[in-house]
């Protein structure tokens, strides 16, 4: 059961209340939209994440398989050896864009990709199988950081989402009932000061009316 | 403790400050090394040089500077369930997208069922914005 707020019962209060309880109104609708609306790309961002998933495990498995065959035909300290010379890839670089007040990531997840060239080993005393595993895992690595950004966008909106949906409560469920049933109390209570006035007029007329007799 | 109007106004003031303070044409935003632009919160929101790519082969080129971005997708409390794209361009790149684009109807206002939001977003999530309306 809502309590009600601490008002005088006056007539300037309930006007006072009116307005507040249509702009209460107003702002539960407001805010009921902005959840529906972050639900809404929580659930396209949530499917991009699971087809995301879906194709990283794929090319993982894809990529150590090609590691092993490599392993097989190079030997596993030879392989180590071209690895020492790799060069590291190119930073990334993470900037911020926004979803309905919500800071997400933005990362530009492209250009992971090299040439034989730009990786650095060399060329002559690898083989083909060694470009092949390069490639393979240039590729998760594109995957790994798209999905990164997905998944850390898909936190924070949930995150917003619990709180939006806390306040759509606390308005649906305690701050409008509240002022609506004080509403009513000063109602009554206006109605029950009128008819006390009513039936002291009525009173005070009888004795002047016993008085004159 | 405050008091709930002040907390719903505070709400209501909030609801849109992940806006633009100013909108950028295409055509500016392509030439940006890193196009992005400031929010009303003072942040800065980025856009995916993708996405300007893919809206710079939507449109034709006499139109970038005309083409304001991000596009403001309007969610109202009138109408539960639709949302509308004003603008010339605006409503070209959204129906474009949608593969309702005809090329006698020159519409400056659409108004479309939500469930085509996630359609747009999945598109173009950093290129359109939403923006909620108390009427």
């Amino acid at each position: 059961m809502a309590e009600i707020l601490n008002v005088k019962p006056t007539r300037m209060e309930l006007l006072k209340l009116k307005k507040r309880v249509a702009l209460a109104r107003k702002g539960h609708k407001l805010l009921k939209e902005k959840q529906d609306a972050l639900i809404m790309e929580f659930f396209t961002i949530y499917d991009e994440a699971l087809q995301l998933r879906g194709e990283l495990n794929r090319k993982m498995e894809e990529a150590f398989e090609v590691l092993r065959m490599a392993e097989v035909e190079v030997g596993v300290s030879k392989l180590k050896e071209i690895s020492l010379g790799v060069k590291p890839n190119r930073e990334i670089e993470i900037k911020r864009r926004n979803v309905m007040g919500v800071p997400v990531p933005l990362i530009e997840s492209e250009g992971f990709r090299r040439s034989m060239e730009d990786r650095g080993y060399a060329f002559v005393s690898t083989t083909a199988r060694v470009d092949q595993v390069a490639d393979k895992f240039e590729e998760v690595l594109e995957l790994a950081v798209r999905l990164a950004e997905v998944e850390e966008t898909l936190k924070r909106l949930a995150k917003e989402i619990e709180k939006t949906k806390r306040r759509v409560n606390a308005l649906e469920y305690i701050i409008i009932p509240r002022m609506e049933n004080t509403v009513k109390f000063i109602k009554g209570r206006l109605d029950e000061m009128e008819r006390e006035n009513f039936f002291r007029l009525k009173r005070v007329k009888a004795l002047l009316e016993a008085k004159a007799s | 403790m405050p008091e709930p109007d002040e907390i719903i106004n505070r709400e209501l003031m909030r609801i849109n400050l992940h806006l633009p303070r100013q909108r950028k044409s295409l055509s500016a935003l392509l030439r940006e090394e890193d196009p992005s632009v400031k929010l009303r919160d003072g942040s800065e929101h980025h856009f995916r040089r993708q996405e300007l790519e893919r809206l710079s082969e939507i449109i034709d080129e006499s139109e970038w500077d005309r083409l304001l971005l991000p596009i403001p997708l309007e969610v109202s409390t009138l109408w539960h369930g639709y949302f509308r794209v004003r603008g010339r361009l605006e409503v070209e790149v959204i129906e474009k997208l949608l593969g309702t684009y005809d090329f006698l109807e020159e519409k400056s206002e659409i108004t479309l069922p939500r469930y085509l939001l996630p359609r747009i977003r999945r598109e173009l999530p950093t290129t359109t914005t939403y923006v909620f309306i108390m009427e």
